[in-house]
């Protein structure tokens, strides 16, 4: 049980806007659990419930805490390959906290006031990610590759205080007087975009860095070959020395180890089978963990899809509400001007 | 005072038994049913019934299955260790939750909710299984509709099946 509850001294903050998370949740579950799985899903169905655009925010926010707290786990439990992926989607989960906040901003539907609030308590907690992230950094056990993947996951931060900052100069703008309402969500919906741009870019940016590791990766085992030829030449020098004792003593060895030997090749095929075992049970893991990973992502973009249509609908609805009141004020006007 | 004393010992015996019985397999019912999902291995079997929809089946460190509601309901049957708790369970659910509100909890049920204004409600029941893997059905839906999808939850609570060896 210990094990799989850890508690955390990150000091790390979910984020309380006008919804006030009463307390800190002081333990994490680790990714090794066996419900870890099922609260992933659990993550994932919450989310697929919630409608409302600034709730949606700050759940991906939390997921994003809860995903850097985990690897943080994961890091502390020797498993860098799984601190790696939970790193990626820490930060998917605070570009669709981003984003959700983009669209609570447009939304007429929400209230102004605890946008405002929610917006400022994301930046608080990005910054703490930030911070996050750097001490993870130092993390003397981490890998280049991993340490690079930290760094850009550090600007993709940036990015997102960036896009926070301007939606601030837009709504201040418009607070003014300074923009319409037209140029108000031209430039929400340009923020957005660069949203996508940007996403695009690190996935792009992510592969390059991919290749040239695995590149690194297979220089470092041609040299590993040829460090094991000279061992292998040096071995061979040894038993030619060894071969000038006397075959007769070598004998006597022979009879008394065979038992030995024997009962050692035994152990040797066991040990190796049930490496094989581990090994194949670790793929099997690993080949699912995958499978999940890319059911979440499509499961993401297919939500992102519905939502995406559901806002295209309703603005239209809304331009549509709009064009028939103007009709109707320019027709009651005309009727009025009739009657008079 | 014979009589009576063997009634109460029966009456006694048949409540121990079904006490015993309680946590170990659904309350099924008695009609046709047609199963939508069967899994061998786990000893589960869910039959159809209101509406009720097969989604996906994910199998990593434990087995995972995903069931919908077109009532903005969704349900999750999950299989735990023998050696796992409730309690364990309650506090693994607890730590990656965040922040919730805990409606009602008992040796086998555990309700909450998140704190967001509108909020999830999370209703797990815990099944054992003498022996072989516990399970744990989860049901998931708004705080706002949760008594309107009360009879389906109930629902498919006596339409799952958890065999015993």
């Amino acid at each position: 049980m210990k094990k799989e509850l850890v508690t955390l001294v990150l000091g790390t903050s979910m984020f309380v806007g006008g919804h006030a998370f009463a307390e800190e949740a002081e333990t994490v579950i680790s990714p090794d659990s066996e419900l870890y799985d099922t609260t992933r899903m659990m993550e994932e169905i919450e989310y697929e419930l919630t409608e409302d655009a600034s709730d949606r925010a700050i759940l991906q926010d939390q997921y994003a805490t809860e995903r850097l707290e985990e690897s943080e786990v994961a890091i502390e439990n020797g498993d860098v390959e799984t601190a790696e992926e939970l790193l990626e989607e820490a930060n998917e989960s605070a570009e669709q906290a981003d984003e959700d906040l983009t669209e609570a901003s447009t939304s007429e539907e929400e209230d102004a006031e605890e946008v405002e609030e929610i917006e400022k308590e994301f930046s608080n907690s990005i910054e703490k990610h930030a911070l996050v992230l750097e001490k993870l950094l130092a993390h003397k056990q981490l890998s280049d590759k991993t340490k690079f993947g930290i760094s850009n996951a550090i600007k993709q931060l940036e990015r997102i205080m960036e896009r926070a900052e301007k939606r601030e100069e837009l709504k201040a703008q418009y607070a003014a007087g300074e923009i319409t309402e037209e140029e108000f969500e031209a430039g929400m919906k340009a923020i957005a975009k660069s949203y996508k741009k940007h996403g695009r870019m690190t996935e792009e940016d992510s592969t390059t860095d991919e290749a040239t590791t695995e590149e690194s990766a297979e220089t470092t085992e041609v040299e590993d070959m040829d460090t094991e030829e000279v061992d292998t030449e040096e071995v061979d020098t040894d038993e030619i020395t060894e071969d000038a004792v006397t075959e007769e003593d070598v004998e006597l060895e022979d009879e008394a180890s065979t038992t030995e030997e024997a009962d050692l090749e035994d152990e040797e095929e066991k040990t190796e089978a049930e490496k094989q075992a581990a090994q194949a049970e670790k793929e099997r893991q690993k080949e699912a963990r995958e499978a999940e990973k890319e059911r979440r992502q499509e499961a993401r973009e297919a939500e992102k899809q519905r939502r995406e249509e559901a806002r295209e609908a309703e603005k239209e609805r809304r331009q549509e509400a709009r064009e028939a009141g103007k009709k109707g004020n320019s027709e009651s006007k005309e009727n009025k001007k009739n009657r008079d | 005072m014979r009589h009576l004393l063997t009634y109460v010992l029966l009456l006694l015996t048949s409540t121990l038994l079904a006490g015993c019985g309680e946590d170990t397999q659904t309350s099924l019912p008695q009609e046709n049913r047609v199963a939508m999902y069967t899994n061998e291995s786990n000893g589960i079997t869910i039959y159809e019934n209101s509406e009720w929809q097969f989604d996906s089946e994910n199998v990593t460190k434990n087995l995972n299955i995903k069931l919908s509601h077109p009532e903005k309901l969704n349900a999750l049957i999950t299989t735990v260790t023998p050696e796992k708790t409730f309690t364990m369970i309650k506090d693994e659910l607890r730590a990656s939750t965040g922040d919730i509100e805990v409606i009602e909890e008992s040796d086998h049920t555990f309700s909450f909710k998140s704190t967001l204004e509108n909020a999830v409600q999370t209703d797990v029941y815990f099944k054992t299984n003498n022996g072989r893997k516990h399970a744990l059905m989860i049901f998931m839906s708004p705080a706002s509709t949760h008594e309107e999808v009360t009879p389906y939850i109930d629902s498919l609570l006596n339409h799952v099946e958890f065999k015993n060896e």
